[in-house]
């Protein structure tokens, strides 16, 4: 643990991911997290973002 | 990375005129040096000053910042200050300036309305707008977490609170460790997704009544999903309500704290007054018993004569002895010679006695006789009277009141003493207290209960919301199975996208305890390797960890070690922020006040020998006696990257000056 990005917080829910909510696809995990980070003192923004993420997943499937 | 590159300092604190320090870009430790009151927390403040716009005093209590313009800077008619702060993160360069300066319409300031501040924030080399700025250096160094990079002995003494449970103090610690550990990106994560998990829900139950088939459970499912809506905004609102409550707590107590220097003030000039009335009864005492004394004090005048007078008795006391011996000789030699006459024979010689000798002793006897009758008595009462005489006149002289005068005038003057060292103390601690300050401590500690009080019943009422919204949460989830099975393939998309929600936030929720569990075994861990470099007892074996990231130190015989000295309080806090250095997404620098107040030479240098591996940037304010310039260099070598001295200039300025104290 030892980064500027929240590659351990990716990490740990991909391991939950995998073994539990195999259907949830494995980008939006880490696109979620990165948009949280790069949000973090924008509350309103991140949540902008995080639609826009799901949204972008439904249309492309 | 965030890395501080130079602080520029104008007018702030004792830093008189335009100062600055430049901290170096190689990673490695920069000593600033300087003696008590120099100005070495105004340096950490100047930097608070420039991120936050806050300035603390002892007891992490606010400072007005109109109280940080330099005093001489004052006089000389310029009220105003700045600190500039240059720094990168990531890949960008700012120059971050905080200004407070009177209004333009005022002369000469006298209160906080009089001032106006100013920040401006540059991103490589461009202004930023106002928002942008904002959230820029809360991204940057979140004020929250500031704790982790600047701090005290004092802020490092708070961590003991960690340990205990239910310590309102211990969650604003923890919150602030969740912080910079990114916890909150989780938490944030799961409330948008929560928030939109919502509005598909709604999304389905509004789609859902626009069929016929799922009309009415779309609309009960809209209903239910109102009311659950309703009950967790109340929730969120007791929740908050009980924080906020607890924060009071904490300032209440802090507050109490503060005026429990006074209180126990207070307490010593009571003490003192009953001790200073105690002393005026024990002189009342002795002078009751020197003004008796002094009713004998006739005595001393005559003490010669007394002296003389006993003398003469004592003389004629040996003289009346005599004589009463040689009588009683005479008249046992009387009895002698009346035996001797009677039986006609010498006692000693046993010879016969002639008539001759015969009327020799006869004569001897009348003569005795005489001697003695002529006494007629006046012997025995000679020598009572003088005996009683002499008596007399020895308890005169041995009740002789000069000594006891002088020894009772020497205890009174050393009460008097005693008294007025006293009374000089209640002066002393009298003009050191604020006397209103009693009633605000009477006004605090109601306050404090009825607000433990209303704690406790808003924790009633948070449990009580909870069970309601885990009811509907249950309906909820009855109805949009029921609508499933009615709705068949209709309402795909919505129901498609809700169910992602859905798991998205099941997923959250896991990852927010998973993710705290593994932090605490990864902090515990560095926390543990650290402090086993730290401490100087080699059977200290490790530390462990609790739910509220408070760390106990393992004896190796596996036992805790439930009372900790300060010192070994202060090594275990530097292995926190060792470990939560390791463990943050966020780096930066961390600069330590005085850290080493409390600790001993064997622990200052392995803090010293460890500091460099917890990050890149560390500043360490010191005075002298904390750790030696030449200890220091001995110890850091090539670690140690610069140093500044504080240099007296007056008491009111202090002078910035690049090199350690010996080469200034």
């Amino acid at each position: 643990m030892n980064n500027n990005e929240p590659t351990d917080i990716i990490e740990t829910l991909q391991d939950i991911r995998r073994t539990d909510y195999p259907e949830i696809p494995e980008e939006i995990v880490a696109k979620i997290v990165k948009a949280e980070y790069e949000t973090i003192g924008e509350r309103g923004q991140s949540r902008k973002y995080v639609s826009d993420i799901v949204e972008e997943y439904l249309e492309g499937e | 990375m965030f890395r501080i590159i130079e602080i520029q300092l104008q007018n702030f604190g004792p830093y008189k005129g335009s100062q600055s320090i430049v901290l170096p870009r190689d990673p490695g430790v920069t000593i600033i040096y300087g003696e008590n009151m120099r100005g070495k927390t105004s340096l950490l403040n100047a930097i608070r000053y420039a991120l936050f716009g806050t300035i603390l005093s002892r007891g992490s209590r606010n400072v007005a910042p109109k109280e940080i313009v330099n005093w001489e800077s004052q006089e000389e008619g310029n009220y105003s200050f700045s600190v500039t702060l240059v720094f990168e993160s990531g890949d960008s360069n700012y120059e971050l300036t905080r200004q407070y300066r009177p209004k333009k319409s005022v002369d000469e300031p006298r209160t906080e309305d009089d001032y106006t501040e100013e920040v401006f924030l540059k991103k490589d080399g461009s202004i930023m707008g106002p928002d942008d700025q904002t959230q820029q250096i809360s991204r940057v160094l979140p004020e929250q977490v500031s704790r982790f990079f600047l701090f005290d002995g004092e802020l490092l003494q708070q961590y003991e609170e960690l340990l205990i449970e239910e310590s309102d103090m211990g969650r604003q610690i923890r919150e602030a460790i969740e912080r910079i550990l990114g916890v909150p990106i989780l938490k944030n994560g799961r409330a948008d997704l929560v928030k939109l998990l919502e509005d598909a829900e709604s999304q389905v139950s509004k789609a859902a009544q626009n069929s016929q088939l799922t009309s009415e459970l779309g609309t009960q499912l809209e209903t239910t999903q109102e009311q659950k809506r309703h009950l967790e905004k109340d929730l969120n609102k007791l929740i908050k309500d009980k924080e906020t409550l607890e924060d009071d707590k904490i300032g209440i107590k802090a507050e109490l704290d503060k005026i429990e220097a006074t209180r126990s003030k207070i307490k010593e000039i009571e003490i003192l007054e009953e001790q200073v009335e105690e002393i005026d009864s024990k002189i009342y005492t002795k002078n009751e018993e020197l003004k008796d004394l002094m009713g004998h004090a006739w005595h001393v005048v005559l003490m010669d004569k007394i002296n003389e007078r006993r003398s003469i008795l004592e003389q004629q006391e040996a003289d009346i002895q005599d004589q009463r011996i040689e009588k009683s000789v005479a008249k046992k030699l009387a009895e002698r010679f009346s035996e001797a006459i009677s039986d006609e024979t010498c006692p000693i010689c046993r010879q016969e006695i002639d008539s001759e000798h015969k009327s020799h002793l006869d004569s001897e006897i009348d003569n005795i006789n005489g001697m003695i009758k002529s006494d007629g008595g006046e012997f025995s009462n000679n020598l009572r009277y003088v005996t009683r005489a002499i008596e007399g006149l020895r308890s005169m002289e041995q009740s002789n009141p000069k000594m006891r005068i002088s020894d009772k005038i020497f205890e009174i003057d050393t009460l008097k003493a005693e008294k007025a060292t006293k009374e000089d103390r209640i002066r002393e601690v009298k003009a050191d207290i604020d006397t209103s300050e009693e009633s605000r401590a009477a006004r605090l500690i109601r306050e404090n209960e009825s607000t433990i009080g209303k704690i406790s019943v808003k924790k009633e009422a948070i449990q009580e919301q909870r069970e309601k919204v885990r009811i509907v949460k249950e309906n909820i989830e009855n109805l949009r199975e029921q609508l499933n099975k009615v709705s068949g393939d209709e309402l795909e998309d919505e129901k498609e996208r809700s169910q992602l929600y859905q798991d998205l936030v099941r997923l959250f929720d896991k990852g927010v305890e998973k993710y705290r569990d593994e932090l605490r075994d990864h902090v515990e861990q560095d926390a543990s390797d650290i402090f086993v470099q730290l401490t100087t007892e080699p059977e200290y074996h490790e530390l462990e960890i609790n739910d509220n990231y408070g760390l106990s130190i393992v004896h190796e015989s596996g036992d805790k070690i439930t009372i900790r000295s300060s010192g070994a309080e202060h090594v275990v806090a530097l292995a926190l922020m060792g470990a939560l250095q390791n463990n943050a997404p966020l780096k930066g620098p961390i600069i330590m006040d005085s850290p080493f107040g409390r600790l001993d030479e064997g622990h200052v240098r392995n803090i010293i020998e460890t500091l460099p591996n917890l990050t890149e940037n560390i500043v360490l304010l010191l005075h002298e006696n904390e750790l030696d310039i030449e200890d220091a260099r001995n110890i850091l070598k090539g670690k140690l990257k610069k140093e500044y001295s504080l240099q007296r200039v007056t008491a009111r300025h202090t002078k910035l000056i690049a090199g350690g104290v010996t080469d200034v």
